[in-house]
């Protein structure tokens, strides 16, 4: 069975109360008993000094009538029992409601001792004195009924005193826990209606201070509740059409870097389409100057065997020399490259023999510095062979743009602490300063619309910060070339080890 | 020599155990009050107690004539202080042998508020006396009726315990005269008292107040007469004689008592008659 805490808070009030009143009535009658025995006492006190005052002249007299009239007239105090007057020996002299002399009580020191209660009196004696001379001792016995008499009253009367004090306090309590209760029983309706849903939902505790201020504080609450429910409502509307417009973005941004993929792609393609050209020129012309030289000669008639023969290994070796360079680009374009750990001098190499023929066609001088050991990273070569190609062109472009006459790139391999760096700086001038934060952003170009596209620079620093965890930055810094001072973009490619 | 000292030991030891603890019985007769009485010899009871290493107990009765019907039974009182005409009955009749008085006689003294109070005519007077076996009493009335004033005629005379209630009914005019010793009239009557009363009378000194005892009690008369001596040369026999004014001790013998036949018959008449 479930007390309820209305229940619990009324019984545990009227233990708590019974037990109070309980160790009340204790010390009720423990002081009860102290003030008993204090007055006790002091009637004692009383009574020895007027049994002193009265007995010591006739015990000196040895007026022995006069000791038993005294005796009889004291014996009408209520609380004397018996009193004995013996002399200095013990002898009895005179005893009023005690009759075996001979046996004398025991005195007692206290007076609500088990002895004194069990017998219903206090045995005592008074010695009688005077100038330090004792005459004689008056043994009493005092009733110790008025304790036990009053002690049992104290008790009843207390204990009624108790109930009604109980019975009283059960009321109270039963009639508060009531009145608490039934506003604990409208605040719990009122809150569970509102933990379904229904907000407008108030409560009116009556108009008492606590439960108004309690009414208040729950209104105000529900009023708080509310407004920040509609408030969420329109934070979940606005969340979802701020979800929605990230969505259709996210999916615009993917479609644009699936686009920029494949422009990056294409502009790859273009590029190693350029390179190939480049590359081609010179053998395809070699071919068909020896081709033409063979049709000649044939014309002429000048043509021999040997031509044949020496023509067509020629042509073999040319078309061998073609066939290589499209092997070196479609190994360059192969696609899902795996990652390695590779020689960044080695991967520069390629780069420089992809763009050399463009390079040389143009009358560009590389300047490499290397450095003193082999320089080793982990990640995909080609992507960081795509990075240099991308700014070798881009010098390349840069340096016919301005129509240099010695036109050259230095390129510097180095290790500092645990980053290995790559520079790479033209003579063109460098870049104009209040753009050069732009270069790395995606389709931005200076060159014209048929040359760039404005995505290699983006792409490589994409590639560098994701793919390497390195950085690249660019400075317009001086250059000598030729015992000449230049200004030139200078690239630095940061890779951590 | 071990022995010996073992033997005086174990008879110390007796006799330690065996001391007497009977209580010795000093009767002093009802001249003051009991309280008074008790107050002005406790010197002699704490002097007697050291003395003879036993409690000593100091007793009165109501009035002469109770005291004196012991004093004369020899039974009561180990050592007896009264006035001499008891002294003598004491002697005579309870086997009590006198050893010490008071060197300051015992004087009578008649007071009245009323200086010239013999000389009125309103008679009778109401004259408050100790005892009629008290000797200032008798000794006053036998003046008294030298004077003239006969008993039943001219005087009435009452009877009061003590010496200090004779005065408060003196000076709560409840008597016109009243009848003490001497040594009481110095000890017991304030300045303001003495100025407000006359004295009427004052005799010769008479044989003061008298130390009697007999072999009783397991003490012999020779030690009572060598504690007696020794008490008045004792600090608390000065203390005492301070109090009660009465000057100094003297030794006295049985003989010294025997020119006090008329007022000792006068006594025995009134006690036994």
């Amino acid at each position: 069975m479930k007390i309820s805490l209305a229940w619990k808070w009324v019984i545990a009030s009227l233990l708590i109360e019974s037990l109070m009143l309980t160790l009340m009535v204790i010390k009720n009658v423990d002081q009860l008993k102290n003030n008993l025995s204090t007055q006790t006492y002091i009637r004692l006190d009383e009574q020895k000094i007027l049994l002193q005052s009265a007995l010591v002249a006739p015990i000196a007299q040895m007026d022995y009538a006069t000791i038993d009239a005294i005796l009889k007239e004291t014996k009408a105090i209520s609380t004397i029992d018996y009193m004995v007057v013996v002399d200095n020996q013990n002898n009895c002299i005179s005893s009023v409601g005690w009759s075996d002399c001979k046996n004398l009580p025991t005195v007692e020191f206290d007076p609500f001792s088990e002895n004194s209660l069990e017998d219903e009196r206090f045995d005592t004696s008074i010695p009688i004195t005077l100038f330090s001379q004792t005459l004689g001792k008056v043994y009493l016995g005092l009733s110790t009924k008025f304790y036990i008499q009053a002690k049992e009253e104290m008790i009843i009367r207390s204990i009624i005193i108790a109930l009604i004090e109980l019975l009283l306090s059960a009321f109270l309590l039963i009639t508060v826990s009531k009145w608490i209760i039934k506003n604990l029983v409208k605040l719990t309706h009122t809150a569970n209606a509102i933990a379904l849903g229904d907000y407008s939902q108030r409560i009116d505790l009556g108009d008492s201070k606590e439960t108004l201020q309690l009414q208040e504080s729950f209104n105000l609450m529900a009023i708080n509740i509310e407004k920040n429910i509609e408030n969420l409502k329109l934070s979940n509307e606005k969340e979802k059409k701020l979800f929605e417009k990230l969505k259709s973005q996210l999916e615009k941004n993917y479609e644009q870097d699936l686009l920029l993929k494949h422009q990056t792609r294409m502009a790859i393609i273009g590029e190693m389409l350029n390179n190939i050209a480049h590359q081609w020129r010179q053998p395809l012309n070699a071919i068909t100057i020896q081709l033409s030289s063979l049709k000649l000669k044939k014309e002429l008639d000048l043509l021999e065997d040997k031509d044949i023969s020496e023509t067509a290994d020629s042509v073999m070796k040319y078309a061998n020399y073609l066939s290589n360079t499209i092997d070196d680009f479609r190994n360059f374009m192969k696609v899902n490259p795996q990652k390695e750990h590779f020689s960044i001098q080695n991967c520069f190499n390629k780069a420089v023999e992809i763009v050399s023929a463009s390079l040389k066609n143009n009358d560009i001088n590389l300047d490499i510095t290397k450095s003193k050991g082999e320089l080793f990273i982990d990640g995909i070569m080609n992507e960081l062979t795509q990075v240099f190609i991308n700014i070798l062109n881009n010098s390349k472009d840069i340096l016919n743009e301005k129509n240099i006459e010695h036109k050259v790139i230095q390129i510097s391999f180095y290790k500092q602490n645990d980053k290995l760096i790559v520079t790479i700086q033209d003579n063109a001038g460098g870049v104009e300063e209040s753009i050069i934060d732009k270069v790395f952003d995606p389709y931005f170009t200076t060159k014209h619309k048929s040359q760039g596209t404005g995505i290699g620079l983006y792409m490589s620093s994409k590639i560098i910060h994701e793919h390497f965890s390195g950085e690249i930055i660019v400075k317009n810094e001086d250059i000598e070339y030729e015992k000449r001072v230049y200004k030139g973009a200078k690239f630095y490619i940061i890779l951590p080890i | 020599m071990k022995i010996k000292l073992l033997f005086l030991s174990i008879l110390f030891a007796i006799n330690c155990l065996s001391a007497e603890k009977n209580p010795i019985t000093i009767g002093i007769a009802p001249h003051s009050s009991t309280r008074v009485i008790l107050e002005s010899h406790q010197d002699l009871r704490l002097f007697l107690e050291k003395f003879f290493h036993r409690p000593v107990e100091i007793l009165t009765a109501k009035n002469f004539s109770e005291f004196t019907k012991r004093s004369d039974k020899g039974t009561f009182y180990d050592l007896i202080l009264t006035s001499p005409n008891l002294a003598v009955l004491a002697q005579r009749l309870g086997g009590y042998t006198p050893i010490m008085t008071y060197k300051k006689g015992l004087s009578t003294i008649i007071l009245s508020k009323d200086k010239n109070i013999l000389k009125k005519d309103k008679f009778p007077l109401h004259v408050v006396g100790l005892d009629p076996v008290s000797f200032p009493t008798l000794d006053a009335q036998e003046w008294l009726s030298k004077q003239g004033f006969k008993e039943k005629e001219k005087v009435e005379y009452t009877y009061t315990s003590a010496t200090d209630s004779a005065i408060s009914i003196l000076m709560n005019n409840h008597a016109d005269m009243i009848i003490m010793s001497l040594p009481n009239y110095l000890k017991l009557i304030n300045k303001k008292n003495k100025a407000l009363v006359h004295v009427i009378y004052k005799s010769e000194p008479k044989p003061s107040r008298i130390y009697l005892a007999k072999d009783k009690n397991k003490i012999t008369l020779k030690q009572w007469q060598k504690a007696l001596d020794a008490f008045s040369k004792s600090v608390e026999g000065k203390h005492h004689l301070e109090i009660t004014k009465l000057e100094g001790f003297k030794k006295i013998s049985p003989e010294d008592l025997d020119n006090l036949d008329e007022i000792v018959d006068k006594t025995m008449k009134r006690l036994y008659n």
